[in-house]
């Protein structure tokens, strides 16, 4: 029995890698509706990951088109050495930190100290340990989840995405910013000391 | 590196397993540092637990950018060739144009020559006829 879903899961992961072989060799050849399927594919892990860098959705979803259509653009010259999505991947973080540093330095933007003083108050979801139950707690705890990732400098930010969310290692990490694993090692310490400094007090409020 | 320090690569699974046992005593042994740790692991776990957030479609404008960037492409690719082919052609039409021009003045010529050879004639009959 065992073996047979043993056989049937690398039955279907060798489909599906075929399948995406086939996909890109056919958008290569300049075919759209493969790279429909490929977008298909992969937009909700891109959407995902271009929220959680830069922290808005509306800003979120331009970056993630912007990848895709830069991903679209430069397969020509993919060779295939390593896998799609870690090409998507590379070139979607990329664009989420161009974007996430150019809000950061618009004039406009709400100062960082008001910022994270109305995100820290709001996190009565995030300290529990409960699993969200329905929609709506889902949608709250995403909501905090940000707030607390917003906290961070868009540099600082990424890492941790990347390391927590994403479940990259750190040469993974250092591969798609194009940093030294002692950089990315430096930058998780940083960004984990400030989360430590920024949420400490009022971790120890909600326990008290 | 302070023990706050080393607690923050241990998190991250960077230090030896030497130094993982001590910051681990340590965690035991020291109240503030655990409390620190609890925190530190809380906001990993949440963040792992993060909600998936689906996309809104992004097809739509994907696409329609590929369209115009491909329709672009196209009309670059067609420039490329076709003004090399419009020189061309310019100077083909020039040159034909250059010799029409020349075979016409050399005909030209020819009937004004013709002309005057007739003209002269006529005169000469007109002398002969008329002393």
């Amino acid at each position: 029995m065992l073996r047979r879903a043993f056989r049937l899961t690398l039955t279907r992961t060798v489909f599906r890698m075929r399948d995406e072989h086939d996909l890109i060799h056919q958008c290569q050849t300049g075919d759209e509706q493969a790279f429909r399927h490929l977008v298909k594919r992969y937009e909700d892990r891109i959407y995902g990951l271009a929220c959680s860098i830069i922290g808005d959705r509306e800003a979120a979803k331009d970056a993630a088109q912007e990848a895709f259509i830069r991903a679209y653009r430069a397969l020509g010259k993919f060779e295939g050495k390593s896998s799609f999505y870690t090409y998507l991947y590379r070139i979607a973080t990329n664009v989420c930190l161009t974007v996430a540093q150019r809000e950061q330095r618009r004039p406009d933007s709400v100062s960082l100290d008001g910022m994270q003083e109305a995100n820290a108050m709001a996190l009565d979801r995030f300290w529990g340990t409960d699993e969200p139950q329905n929609d709506i707690d889902r949608i709250g705890l995403r909501d905090q989840i940000q707030n607390v990732l917003n906290l961070l400098s868009p540099e600082h930010r990424a890492v941790v995405v990347l390391k927590d969310i994403e479940d990259l290692s750190q040469e993974e990490i250092a591969n798609v910013l194009g940093l030294s694993i002692g950089t990315v090692k430096s930058r998780l310490s940083r960004a984990r000391a400030r989360l430590r400094d920024l949420l400490m007090p009022l971790y120890r409020e909600w326990r008290e | 590196m302070t023990d706050r320090d080393k607690l923050l690569h241990h998190i991250d699974g960077n230090l030896s397993a030497e130094q993982a046992r001590e910051i681990e005593a340590r965690i035991r042994e020291d109240a503030e540092l655990r409390a620190e740790c609890d925190l530190l692991c809380h906001v990993q776990n949440r963040l792992r637990q993060r909600p998936a957030q689906p996309s809104p479609g992004l097809w739509e404008g994907v696409h329609a950018h590929i369209r115009e960037e491909s329709l672009w492409r196209s009309l670059v690719w067609a420039g490329k060739r076709l003004v090399p082919l419009a020189a061309a052609a310019a100077v083909i039409f020039v040159v034909l144009i250059d010799n029409a021009d020349t075979e016409a003045n050399v005909v030209a010529d020819y009937f004004d020559s013709q002309t005057e050879l007739v003209l002269s004639d006529i005169q000469a009959d007109s002398l002969v006829i008329y002393p």
